[in-house]
């Protein structure tokens, strides 16, 4: 099978722009051509820390003069992101990350004031990245909500001790955000309730099943138990595993659906190269 | 469905789709990968605002 270019986003218009040309990058190691980058025309936005603009493209400059939110997100084993969103998709923008837990602390007239809260913020040691091998590896979270949201709760105050001056008028009350349907549906799969008692009288912690971590898919067959940012949960009989999309974009593939009661279900293929 | 291009998981009003591109019909086509919250009571995002 081949790969193609994938096309852009269009963050204004908010729709996927297939790619003019469907240019051929099976050999490549990216999925999407030059043109294509540069017409999304965030290229040169990327690591931006809101000092000087670099972009020459229209569509990043109306994008940036959007209002915007900063936020701090909770990854499975206590990591913290910080990261900004334009306020219109601030949902979809922490969703598309697999952050199922954070709190908006800053709004922004802009993008560029943003991204400076953001550059502040990783300086005080938080890190703006968490990669996807990170999120496969960590995909179960253990923690109780109450105590992430204490977790939360407590950097963002030492985050507001600690930022610039100039800084604190953009801070809000933090507004929490969760998406407890996404986290119960990984734990209602992965995690096993231990029946023993322990030495204690008490049932011991549940433990994490077992689930194969794929980050280049070449063919999966199973059930989606359930979708974390680009990341899907299969289940193939009993066996579970998590699967990284975002390395199947711009592939040709053979997508097959089955209805659940069938014997199959979701069925990726990406063939033969 | 055929052999078609993907284009990657979209989060669109909370809920991911799978986009796919056909290069013949020049059509994008979004596959719901979220079926099994549909069901559910309270689908798509829970918000929750404290303080
Ligand atoms: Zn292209
Ligand atoms: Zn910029």
């Amino acid at each position: 099978m081949e790969k193609h270019c994938k096309g852009y986003y269009d963050l204004i218009k908010k729709e996927m722009v297939p790619c003019k040309s469907f240019t051929n990058l099976t050999e490549s190691g990216y999925s999407q051509c030059k043109e294509c980058q540069e017409k999304s025309g965030f290229d040169l936005c990327l690591g931006c820390n809101g000092s000087t603009c670099q972009t020459n493209s229209n569509k990043a400059r109306i994008f940036c003069h959007e209002g915007h939110h900063v936020y701090l997100a909770y990854f499975a084993n206590d990591k913290l992101k910080v990261g900004t969103a334009a306020s219109y998709r601030k949902y979809e923008r922490i969703l598309e990350q697999g952050a199922l837990y954070s709190i908006f602390l800053a709004q922004t007239p802009n993008g560029r004031i943003a991204r400076q809260i953001e550059s502040q913020i990783s300086k005080l040691g938080i890190t703006s990245r968490v990669n996807s091998s990170y999120k496969m590896n960590n995909f179960i979270i253990d923690r109780e909500q109450e105590e992430i949201d204490r977790m939360l709760m407590q950097e963002y105050e030492s985050i507001l001790r600690n930022i610039d001056e100039r800084f604190k008028k953009y801070f809000i009350k933090p507004e929490y955000n969760n998406f407890i349907n996404i986290s119960d549906k990984v734990r209602q799969n992965l995690l096993e309730e231990s029946r023993q008692l322990n030495l204690f009288g008490g049932m011991d912690d549940p433990t994490h099943k077992e689930y194969e971590k794929i980050s280049k898919p070449e063919y999966i067959s199973g059930e989606i138990q359930t979708t974390v940012g680009s990341l899907i949960l299969l289940k193939n009989e009993n066996k579970y595993s998590v699967v990284n999309m975002k390395s199947l974009e711009g592939w040709m593939v053979d997508f097959k659906k089955r209805e659940i009661g069938e014997k199959n279900n979701e069925v990726f293929d990406r063939g033969e190269r | 469905m055929g052999v078609k291009q993907f284009l990657g998981i979209k989060w669109i009003n909370s809920n991911p789709q799978m986009l796919f591109y056909d290069n013949i019909t020049h059509s994008i086509q979004y596959e719901d990968c979220n079926r099994n919250h549909r069901n559910k009571k309270d689908d798509g995002k829970t918000l929750q605002r404290v303080l």
